[in-house]
């Protein structure tokens, strides 16, 4: 029961720390102001440092998030937390270049047997996407009764916010061979653009202009995941996994205010609309040889060309028929290495898990203005996790290191670090008591 | 974790990808609007001050006459209302008042200074306050003028004995304990038909001499009442404002075309015609420009409230009224709301005075107008 305590203590401290830094002013790709925001992708950190591959990847540890027919392999009562760092360097054409940095809640999730290794439920929460960008402008405007005095000012375009997910469902084990699963997905969150706009003169008030969207919905997803043992090696392991989520519809509001400093005042009135987001496909394969070595690999496709929105966002306007939403596809896979394998007598670097991986990730959006291009993201991914005291909680440590976009067409390329931490902690919670 | 999850936000902002976002659509930009109507209106005209407002020693009472062929003939009154010190020489109380007069700072002339003006000195005969009055209020004044005396050109001081015999009749309210009670002051009126308006400031005094001392009984309260009849003609093209004659410019500005801007900041700007007026003046004729104008917000139902106040720029003639309470207003105008019914521009009432600032009038460049800098929002 103490431990129990404990646990939650840990689970209240570190939600808290990862809302503030989810909350707190911090900027990431210029890229993210397309479409709905910068889609992100975490189902576990396994899968994480893995190249993001998750489909077919089974573990009594990792309930991963992105199929819900995974679900079903868990014995322990599990709890995740996870937060991301990330530093960018955004460089253009001419050689200039800026740095940002920000930090974000990767996922909380918890994940209940509700029949050990066969009936699961899980529920997550996790962002889905982020908009989080900021560039400026400078420039001078003439009073045109004094041309010779002009006025310097510097725009600042800012994004903030994004959809988050929340995810419940269950996973269940019909045999040996295949696992099937569905949860309820609600999608909501808040997409702001922020344009201030500061004058070198202190007689002249710092502007804001706001729009604000924000969209709520519920979908579904689907997930199956089929395997086999002794393919190729006695001990080994497939898998083939593959989930479907539903396009989902958005119901928002737009709301757009003016403040000068602070203070907001109202530029228009509300004005209420709908978001529809595509539906999304992946498919992924596991195999282990041996209980030392995981390897995995996952695509996934999601038709962002049949994005639908009564709002212009970037990228997409209905209003003057601009769009660039293109269909996205990501591919991923990596290995993972426990040299110790199963043996928990082992030294303890023995028993933790190395893991590499890489994906390519063409984006849903097509940047630039007057010719736009492709971006995509290609990455290396890795890190350790470590056995914590208690034998069913691991500490994860991963990393991403890639670069995303172009210099040519007036775009700019980033190159990208980021760091992670993920808590998973397990104990079991329900037992039967014996009598006698 | 906690200290990947404390890692502050830091940021180096640049230009960097901001051609990713797509032209200077939401760059501030300048746009100037002529004032739609302009006209002369009712201005309520306060022309008085007590000790204790700010800038009360150089504030006038006006008296005098002045036929000015361009703006009209204008009457003045000026009231002085007198206290008594706070402290006395010893025993100043007990001695009998010799001499009296009247120590008048004369620091503003309008009209015909060549020649002599002649004002009458009457005693005021009740209790009366200038706070908030308007140049169109009287106050009684006893029978009979108590003295009269001349302004010669150049004069700054002005000393006015008073009779002997007043100062006979007065002794005992003069020295009494409760002076500002029994005393009411004194008003300075004309009967001419030329000459000049001229004004005497808050540095005056009512200085009373004894056998041993002199003491002087600081103004205490200045009022001017003012009869201005207009010219029936004016300068082609030109708005005849004049401090003291109950009347502003209104302004108002059409602002439907705009559509919803975020404004930044806005100039209000009005363009004196300053060599017209100074033109064909006679031979010692003063007319003094007014070098600061006040903008007011006015309400149907209320009194008008001063935005803002601009000095004349002497290279384009120029005044300019600029303010986070003008820009605020207008924004608000912009957003469809009403904060005030109006704009007007008139003499500010900080020194009382009959300045005038004859204003170019549209459809000529320099009429009044409005330069926004504004941001277009978008949908």
């Amino acid at each position: 029961m103490r431990l129990r305590s404990s646990f939650f203590v840990l689970l209240l401290l570190l939600g808290t720390a990862a809302a503030s830094a989810q909350s707190s002013r911090n900027y990431g790709t210029i890229y993210s102001r397309y479409g709905l925001g910068e889609r992100t992708s975490f189902s576990s950190s396994q899968s994480a440092m893995m190249g993001g591959a998750s489909m077919g990847l089974r573990s009594a540890t990792y309930a991963g998030i992105d199929n819900p027919a995974l679900w079903s392999d868990q014995a322990l009562t599990q709890l995740t937390i996870s937060a991301h760092v990330q530093g960018l360097r955004a460089e253009d054409a001419s050689g200039e270049r800026s740095e940002l940095t920000s930090g974000s809640l990767g996922a909380i999730q918890l994940s209940l047997p509700l029949v050990s290794n066969r009936l699961g439920l899980t529920l997550a929460f996790r962002p889905y996407t982020r908009v989080n960008y900021l560039a400026v402008r400078d420039g001078s405007v003439q009073d045109p009764e004094i041309p010779a005095d002009s006025i310097a000012y510097r725009l600042n375009f800012e994004g903030n916010g994004g959809l988050q997910q929340a995810r419940l469902g269950i996973g269940y084990r019909l045999g040996s061979a295949l696992a099937v699963g569905a949860s309820v997905d609600a999608l909501f969150g808040t997409i702001e653009y922020l344009q201030r706009t500061e004058f070198e003169s202190t007689a002249i008030t710092e502007t804001r202009t706001r729009r604000s969207t924000s969209l709520r919905g519920v979908s579904g997803t689907f997930g199956a995941v089929v395997s086999a043992t002794g393919l190729l090696a006695e001990d080994d392991a497939f898998s083939l996994g593959a989930a479907l989520t539903l396009p989902t519809r958005l119901s928002g509001e737009r709301m757009q205010t003016l403040g000068f400093s602070l203070d907001q005042d109202t530029l228009r009135s509300e004005v209420s609309g709908h978001v529809t987001v595509p539906l999304q496909v992946a498919a992924g394969v596991s195999y282990l040889p041996n209980s030392r070595w995981a390897l995995a690999a996952d695509v996934r496709y999601e038709p962002w060309a049949d994005f639908e929105s009564d709002f212009a966002f970037g990228g997409h306007d209905p209003g003057t028929g601009l769009n660039q939403m293109r269909d996205r596809l990501r591919v991923g896979g990596g290995f993972q290495v426990i040299p110790a394998g199963t043996d928990r007598l082992a030294p303890y670097f023995a028993r933790a898990a190395y893991r590499l991986g890489g994906y390519y990730d063409r984006a849903h959006f097509e940047a630039g203005t007057t010719d736009p291009a492709a971006i995509s993201t290609l990455a290396l991914t890795g890190g350790i996790s470590l056995p914590a005291l208690i034998p069913t909680a691991r500490f994860d440590l991963g990393f991403e290191v890639g670069t995303r976009g172009t210099t040519e067409r007036g775009l700019v390329r980033d190159l990208f670090i980021k760091g992670s931490a993920t808590i998973n902690f397990g104990e079991r919670w329900f037992r039967r008591r014996q009598l006698g | 974790m906690a200290c990947l999850l404390c890692l502050a936000a830091c940021e180096d902002p640049s230009c960097v990808g901001i051609t990713v976002l797509g032209p200077g659509e939401s760059d501030p930009r300048a746009r100037t609007i002529p004032a739609g109507e302009v006209a002369l209106v009712p201005l309520p005209d306060p022309s008085g001050a007590f000790l204790t407002s700010a800038g009360f020693q150089d504030f006038n009472g006006l008296a005098g006459f002045v036929d000015d062929p361009l703006f009209g003939t204008t009457r003045a009154y000026a009231y002085f209302d007198m206290l008594a010190p706070q402290n006395f020489p010893p025993g100043f109380r007990d001695r009998p008042i010799r001499e009296a007069r009247l120590r008048l700072i004369k620091a503003y002339a309008y009209g015909d200074t060549s020649a002599v003006t002649t004002l009458d000195v009457r005693q005021i005969a009740e209790d009366w306050t200038a706070v908030g009055a308007t140049a169109d209020t009287t106050f009684p004044v006893m029978d009979g003028i108590v003295t009269s005396f001349e302004v010669a050109p150049g004069d700054s001081l002005v000393e006015v004995a008073l009779p002997e015999a007043w100062v006979l009749a007065n002794d005992t309210t003069l020295r009494a304990a409760d002076f500002s009670n029994l005393f009411h002051g004194f008003r300075l009126s004309t009967e001419s038909t030329s000459g000049a308006v001229y004004g005497f400031n808050g540095r005056s005094a009512l200085e009373l001499i004894s056998e041993e001392d002199t003491v002087r009984y600081p103004v205490s309260e200045i009022f001017s009442h003012i009869e201005a009849t207009p010219a029936p003609t004016f300068l082609d093209g030109l708005i005849p404002l004049r401090d003291g004659s109950g009347t502003g410019v209104n302004l108002a500005f059409v602002l439907d075309t705009l559509g919803t801007p975020a404004l930044n900041t806005a100039f209000l700007r009005v363009t004196a015609d300053t060599a017209a007026a100074q033109a064909d003046l006679p031979a010692g004729f003063v007319r003094p420009l007014a070098r600061e104008l006040a903008l007011f917000g006015t309400f149907e139902e209320q009194d008008p409230l001063i935005l803002g106040q601009a000095t004349l720029d002497p290279a384009t003639q120029t005044y300019s009224f600029r303010s986070n309470t003008i820009t605020s207003v207008l924004q608000s105008m912009i957003l469809g709301r009403e904060p005030v019914d109006g704009f007007a521009v008139g003499v500010p009432p900080t020194r009382s005075s009959l300045d005038v600032a004859p204003l170019v009038g549209p459809p000529a460049e320099g009429a009044p107008r409005a330069v926004l800098i504004l941001i277009p929002t978008q949908d």
